[in-house]
């Protein structure tokens, strides 16, 4: 199975598609027709169920206030020592969610996502 | 505009890839992400595909996405000579892409701009065949460049 970061990004990458989808500037240079943004609509809402199931419902609601509220990365990288969304430091020793394994910004909540080494 | 985004290091003029799958996953190579990156991002532009081709005709493509994987946007000039079957609105092979990719978080100035500019790249480029003949990155750079600035 995916790890659930992984998951919960490619939730985001769907939330980001389909924004774009509904833009009048993206819609002047590829039309889409309705059935393509449902379409979309239908494999994220399929999306959101799996992740309920394996993070519990919290944590796909978390994820909806947090992409209201900032609608743009809020599954973000944790390579840097700073949080990209809010610009906190991070600390050095975070402890991930024990419920769920995910490891959040401690300042602005935002799910950071562990890039593999190297990278 | 183009000067910028299309560099000589995101090019490559010939092509292997002869399917979809193939291309995209050429395109994106030349972007040198970690591999689990990069498999994120393919994800990401095979949904895009899923939902209508970017092949808009006269054998050109446009894939594109917004991804968390890029920290800038990214633009990747890729040519093939043999063509791709990419499900074109045209249903003829594709021969010229470009992929587009920026992150979520870049304002729709970037993104939408660009996809914008190489929309109408695209239309002129339709119009003609010449870009086959030229063979190296540098000279297919200027040529991009020159026909962008042209009125339409
Ligand atoms: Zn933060």
């Amino acid at each position: 199975m995916k790890k659930p970061e992984v998951m919960l990004l490619e939730l985001q990458e769907l939330e980001v598609i389909i924004r774009d989808a509904r833009s009048q500037d993206y819609q002047k240079i590829f039309p889409l027709p309705d059935s393509a943004l449902k379409q979309l609509q239908e494999r994220r809402d399929a999306l959101c169920k799996e992740l309920e199931r394996v993070l519990g419902v919290d944590t796909v609601d978390e994820f909806r206030r947090l992409w209201k509220r900032y609608g743009k990365g809020i599954v973000i990288p944790a390579g840097g020592e700073i949080c990209t969304n809010c610009f906190n430091v991070l600390p050095t020793a975070l402890e991930p969610d024990p419920r769920t394994g995910l490891y959040r910004c401690p300042s602005c909540s935002v799910f950071l996502y562990m890039a593999e080494e190297g990278a | 505009m183009l000067e910028n985004l299309i560099q000589e290091d995101r090019m490559r003029m010939d092509m292997k890839a002869r399917t979809k799958d193939e291309a995209l996953e050429e395109l994106v190579d030349v972007l040198n992400l970690p591999e689990d990156k990069k498999e994120i991002l393919l994800v990401t532009l095979r949904k895009r595909e899923a939902i209508g081709s970017t092949g808009v005709g006269q054998g050109i493509a446009i894939p594109h996405s917004r991804s968390l994987v890029v920290d800038r946007l990214e633009v990747v000039v890729g040519r093939s000579r043999e063509g791709v079957d990419f499900d074109a609105i045209d249903g003829k092979p594709v021969h010229l892409f470009f992929l587009i990719v920026a992150p979520p978080h870049d304002g729709s100035t970037g993104y939408l701009l660009t996809l914008g500019h190489i929309a109408n790249l695209a239309r002129k480029l339709a119009r003609r065949k010449d870009w086959m003949d030229i063979s190296e990155a540098a000279a297919f750079r200027e040529y991009l460049i020159q026909l962008a600035k042209e009125e339409a």
